[in-house]
C-alpha cells in the first residue's frame, strides 16, 4: 500500500480491488448454496450412499485438479506476459473441462439407480448444479480465450482471465467436497 | 518453507498439484480401507479442508484481498 | 441496428427467447425420445430461462456490458431525459428511483388484495371468492408484499442515499446495480401470471408436499422467487463492497452513518441467507419437473427438510426486513432530535449482534412441524437471546430521544412510531418464541397481527420515514407537510386498530390462511375489516401528496433539515457526479449543538500536486 500514495480516492477505487472482493463475495454466497446442498444430502441419507463408480469418479476428480493446474499456469504466464502460453493452457483446461462434464454425462447414464431414490435425488441435484457451474465455467473461459486471442489482455491488465480463472478453481474447491461426500463417506 | 518460497511462480503451482495428488489418492485409499464410519467421515472431512484451503490460498490467491500487491 | 436499449428491446428479445426456450426444451425431448415433447412446467421453465437473458440483452445490457465479454466497445447510459429511466441505466441515482416507483406499486397492488382478503373475511362464510381463489389472494399478498419488504428500502433508499452518505460518486458496480433492477420485472411478471395458470394455493412459505402436486402456478413463483433472490444477493454484494471501498477520505467505520451501518449489515444477511430460499424452492422445482424425490415420504424424501431449508432464509429474511428500518428511524431520530446520538457503537454492536444471531434461530417456526424435541430448547434460548441486541437499538433510540430538542416533522413522527409499533410486535413475539405459547397460538391470527407489527411497524413506517425525509433530496420537491401529517395519524391509528384487534381472534384459536371461519369470531373479525379499510384507505393520501408533490411542490433547497450528513451538503437532486467536488470527512455526523467541526468538508481541488493547501470550503452542517 505504501508503495504508490497518491491520493486517497485512488487507492480506494482500484476497480481491480473491487472485482477481486466483489467476486470473493460471490463465491462465499455460492458456497452457501452448495453447502445447503450438502446438508440436505446429510439430512436426507445420512452417510449411506448406493453404488457408483470409484474408479471413473476418481479418474474425473483427478482430471478436474489437473484443469485447475492448467488454469493456475495459464493465469501465472499472463502475469508474465506470456499470452501465447496463456492461450495454450486456457485450451487445455477447456479441455478437460469438457472430459470432467462428459465424465459425468457418464456416469449419469450408467447409474445403478433412478432419480426417485433419494440417493439418486441428491447424486443427480449436486452433480448436476456442480456440472452447470463446469458448463458455465467453460463457456466462460472460452470467452476469455477469445479475448486473449485477439491480444486485449497484458501482464498488468488480465482481470478477464484471473476472475474466469478464480470462477473456474471455486468450482474445483467445490468438487474437493461434493466428491468424498457422494463416492467416498460409505464404502 | 525457506526452499518453497524460493521456487518460481510456475514450479509453486505445480508442487502444489503433486501435494493435492497425493491428498486425492491417500484420501480414496483410506476411505475405501476403513471400517469405522465415524473416523472415516472425519478423515475426509479434514482432507477435504486442507485440499481447499491449498486451492484457495495457492490457486485462488486469497492473500491477495488483504496484500495489494498490485503495484508491481 | 435495432436499438436494443429500452423496455421495448426487453420485451421483444424476452418474448422470443421465452419461445426459443420452449421450443429448445421440446426438441430435446424429442431427441431423447420421451414421449411427449410438451410437459408444461418443464417446457415454461427452460422457455423463462431463455427469456430472463432475452430481456436482460434486450433492456441495454448487451450495449452496455455484453459487448465486453466478447472484447468489443460498449455504450455508456443515456443521462438526461426520462428515457432514461426505462433503460439500463447505471447511475444509482436513476435505480433508487426506479425501485422505489416499482415497488409503490407494487406494494399498492398487495395492499388492494389485503383489502380484498379483508372484504371476504368481514363476515363469515364465502362472499366473494371461492376458496381457490382467497388461496390465491393470500398467497400473492404475502409474497408480494414480503418482496416489498426486502427490497423497498434497500433497493429504493439504499441505492439513493448509501453512495451520497459515503461521499461516493456511484455505487462500486454501478452495472451490475443495473442489473439487479432489471431482474426485478420478469420477477413481478411471473407472480402476477400465476392466477392465470392454476393459481397459488400454498401461501408464500411453498411448503411441500402441496407445492410440489399443485399447479403450474407454483413453477412460475418457484423461478420468480429463485431470480429475485438473484436480485438480493447481487445486490447485497455490491453494497458491502461499496460501503468497505469507496467511502470519502475520512469517513472512518467509527463516522458512518447509521443507516450505511443498517445497510451493511442487512447486506451480509442478504448474501449469506437468501440462498436458502432459492434453494428450498429449486428443490421443490426438481421435485416437480425433475420428478426427484426430496419431499417425497414414499421415496424416503423428507418434507421437513423443506421447512429447515427456507426457514433458514425466512427468518434471518425478517431482520434483511426490518434492519434497514431501524436504520432509517435510528437516523431521522438523531437529526430531528438535534443532539448526539446516544451509544452509537452500542446501536452498531447490536445490529452486529443481530446479524450474528439471526441464522441460528430458524426452527422457532418449527415447533409444531414434528422436528425433534430436543431442538426446541435451544431454538427457544436462541430466539429469546435476539430480543437483546434488539432492546439495546430501542435503548439507543430512547436515549437520543431523552432531552433533545424534537422536531416532529413527518419523518420524525413515522420513525417514533416505529419504535413505538416494534416494542408491541417484540413482545407478542416473546409468546411466539416460547414453546409452551407457541404451541396454542400458533398458525393462528395471533401470528398474523404479530408479524404485521413486525414488519409494517417496524419496516413500512420506516420506508415511510425514509420516503418523506428523502423526498426532497430524490425529486428536488418539497412534499405537503400537513397532508403528509394527516398520512401518519391516520395510517397510525389504522395500522393499529387493525392489528392490535387482530391478537384477539388468534388467542382464541381462529386459524391464518382459511378462507371461511366459525360464526363466533364474526364480530371481531368485521371490526378488523373495517378498521383495515381505514388503514388502506390512508394511503392513497399518501399517494396523493408523493404524486402531487412531485409534480407540482415548491422547489426544495439543498439542505431542508439541516442535517449534517454528506448527502444533504449537495444539491437537490444531487448532479450526476453527486459532489462538485469530492468531500473529506472530517467529523461524526450527529454531533449536533456541539463545538466540533462539520462532517464533511469539500476542499477545492489544488492545481499543485504537492502540498497544495486548498483549505476546508464551504458547504459544512
Amino acid at each position: 500500500m505504501a508503495v504508490h500514495a497518491p491520493a486517497e480516492h485512488a487507492a480506494h477505487h482500484n476497480p481491480l480491488v473491487l472485482n477481486r472482493v466483489g467476486l470473493w463475495l460471490f463465491f462465499f454466497s455460492e458456497s452457501v448454496i452448495f453447502g445447503l446442498l450438502l446438508s440436505s444430502r446429510f439430512f436426507l441419507e445420512g452417510i449411506h450412499q448406493d453404488h457408483v463408480d470409484q474408479v471413473l469418479g476418481l479418474v474425473i476428480t483427478i482430471v478436474l485438479l489437473l484443469s485447475s493446474v492448467t488454469a493456475f499456469t495459464a493465469e501465472t504466464a499472463m502475469e508474465k506476459g506470456n499470452s501465447k502460453l496463456c492461450s495454450q493452457m486456457l485450451l487445455l483446461t477447456i479441455l478437460l473441462g469438457i472430459i470432467f462434464a462428459g465424465g459425468v454425462a457418464y456416469e449419469w447414464k450408467t447409474a445403478h439407480f433412478t432419480r426417485e431414490e433419494v440417493f439418486g435425488t441428491v447424486f443427480f441435484t449436486m452433480t448436476g448444479i456442480h456440472a452447470s457451474h463446469v458448463v458455465s465455467g467453460i463457456v466462460f473461459l472460452a470467452m476469455a480465450w477469445n479475448i486473449a486471442r485477439k491480444g486485449r489482455f497484458t501482464s498488468k491488465s488480465h482481470w478477464g482471465i484471473s476472475g474466469t480463472v478464480m470462477y473456474w478453481h471455486f468450482v474445483d474447491v467445490v468438487w474437493v467436497f461434493f466428491y468424498p461426500a457422494l463416492y467416498l463417506v460409505d464404502s | 518453507m525457506g526452499a518453497f518460497n524460493s521456487l518460481g511462480a510456475f514450479q509453486k503451482g505445480y508442487v502444489v498439484a503433486v501435494f493435492l495428488a497425493i491428498v486425492t489418492i491417500a484420501e480414496y485409499f483410506f476411505a475405501v480401507g476403513l471400517a469405522n464410519d465415524q473416523a472415516r467421515f472425519l478423515g475426509l472431512a479434514a482432507a477435504a479442508l486442507v485440499k481447499a484451503w491449498l486451492i484457495v490460498w495457492y490457486f485462488m490467491h486469497v492473500y491477495r484481498i488483504w496484500r495489494a500487491e498490485e503495484a508491481h | 441496428m435495432l436499438r436494443l436499449n429500452s423496455v421495448f428491446g426487453g420485451l421483444g428479445l424476452g418474448l422470443m427467447g421465452f419461445y426459443l426456450g420452449m421450443a429448445v426444451a421440446a426438441l430435446l425431448r424429442w431427441a431423447f425420445g420421451y414421449p411427449e415433447v410438451w410437459e408444461r412446467d418443464l417446457n415454461v421453465s427452460v422457455g423463462y430461462c431463455f427469456g430472463l437473458i432475452g430481456w436482460l440483452m434486450g433492456v441495454g445490457m448487451w450495449g452496455r456490458w455484453g459487448r465486453e465479454w466478447f472484447g468489443l466497445k460498449t455504450y455508456p447510459s443515456p443521462t438526461k431525459g426520462w428515457a432514461r429511466y426505462f433503460t439500463f441505466n447505471t447511475d444509482h441515482k436513476v435505480i433508487g428511483i426506479q425501485y422505489g416507483v416499482t415497488f409503490l406499486i407494487v406494494f399498492l397492488l398487495a395492499g388492494s388484495l389485503a383489502m380484498l382478503i379483508r372484504a371476504e373475511l368481514a363476515v363469515n362464510e364465502l362472499q366473494f371468492f371461492s376458496k381457490a381463489q382467497y388461496n390465491s389472494l393470500m398467497s400473492m399478498h404475502g409474497i408480494l408484499m414480503v418482496a416489498v419488504a426486502v427490497a423497498s428500502v434497500i433497493g429504493a433508499l439504499g441505492n439513493y442515499v448509501v453512495p451520497l452518505m459515503i461521499g461516493a460518486e456511484d455505487m462500486a458496480f454501478p452495472r451490475l446495480n443495473a442489473l439487479t433492477f432489471w431482474l426485478v420485472p420478469p420477477t413481478a411478471v411471473m407472480l402476477l401470471a400465476t392466477p392465470f395458470v392454476g393459481g397459488l394455493e400454498t401461501g408464500w412459505t411453498a411448503y411441500p408436499p402441496l407445492s410440489v402436486v399443485t399447479q403450474t402456478g407454483q413453477t412460475f413463483f418457484n423461478l420468480a422467487i429463485i431470480t429475485f433472490g438473484l436480485t438480493s444477493i447481487l445486490g447485497a454484494l455490491n453494497f458491502i463492497v461499496t460501503i468497505i471501498y469507496m467511502r470519502a477520505p475520512g469517513l472512518t467505520w467509527g463516522r458512518l452513518p447509521v443507516f450505511v451501518w443498517a445497510m451493511f449489515v442487512t447486506s451480509w444477511l442478504a448474501l449469506l441467507y437468501t440462498q436458502g430460499f432459492a434453494v428450498a424452492l429449486l428443490m421443490v422445482t426438481l421435485d416437480r419437473v425433475g420428478g426427484m424425490s426430496f419431499f417425497d415420504a414414499a421415496n424416503g424424501g423428507d418434507p421437513l427438510l423443506y421447512q429447515h431449508v427456507f426457514w433458514f432464509y425466512s427468518h434471518p429474511a425478517v431482520y434483511i426486513m426490518v434492519i434497514p428500518g431501524f436504520g432509517i428511524a435510528l437516523e431521522v431520530i438523531a437529526h430531528f432530535s438535534r443532539k448526539p446520538f446516544y451509544a452509537y457503537r452500542y446501536a452498531v454492536g447490536a445490529f452486529m449482534g443481530i446479524l450474528g444471531l439471526s441464522g441460528i434461530v430458524w426452527a422457532h417456526h418449527m415447533f409444531t412441524s414434528g422436528m425433534p424435541n430436543y431442538l426446541h430448547g435451544p431454538f427457544l434460548m436462541m430466539t429469546e437471546a435476539i430480543s437483546i441486541p434488539t432492546g439495546l437499538i430501542f435503548l439507543c433510540a430512547l436515549g437520543t430521544i431523552w432531552m433533545g430538542r424534537l422536531w416532529l416533522t413527518t419523518p420524525m413522527l413515522f420513525a417514533i412510531a416505529v419504535i413505538f409499533n416494534f416494542a408491541c410486535g417484540g413482545v407478542t413475539g416473546i409468546f411466539l418464541a416460547d414453546v409452551p405459547t407457541d404451541i396454542h397460538l400458533h398458525d393462528t391470527y395471533f401470528v398474523v397481527a404479530h408479524f404485521h407489527y413486525t414488519i409494517v411497524g417496524g419496516e413500512i413506517f420506516g420506508l415511510f420515514a425514509g420516503l418523506y425525509y428523502w423526498f426532497p433530496k430524490m425529486t428536488g420537491r418539497m412534499y405537503n407537510e400537513r397532508l403528509a401529517k394527516l398520512h401518519f395519524w391516520w395510517m397510525f391509528i389504522g395500522f393499529n386498530i387493525t392489528f392490535f384487534v387482530m391478537h384477539w381472534p388468534g388467542i382464541q384459536g381462529m386459524n391464518r390462511r382459511i378462507a371461511d371461519y366459525p360464526e363466533a369470531y364474526q364480530p371481531v373479525n368485521l371490526a378488523v375489516s373495517l378498521s383495515a379499510f381505514l388503514l388502506g384507505a390512508s394511503f392513497l393520501v399518501f399517494f396523493y401528496n408523493m404524486i402531487n408533490s412531485w409534480i407540482r411542490g415548491p422547489i426544495a433547497e439543498a439542505n431542508p433539515w439541516h442535517a449534517r450528513t454528506l448527502e444533504w451538503q449537495t444539491s437537490s437532486p444531487p448532479p450526476l457526479e453527486n459532489f462538485s467536488s469530492p468531500p473529506r470527512v472530517t467529523g461524526n455526523p450527529y454531533d449536533y449543538g456541539l463545538p466540533k467541526p462539520p462532517h464533511a468538508t469539500f476542499p477545492q481541488v489544488a492545481p499543485a500536486p504537492a502540498g497544495g493547501g486548498g483549505g476546508g470550503g464551504g458547504g459544512g452542517g
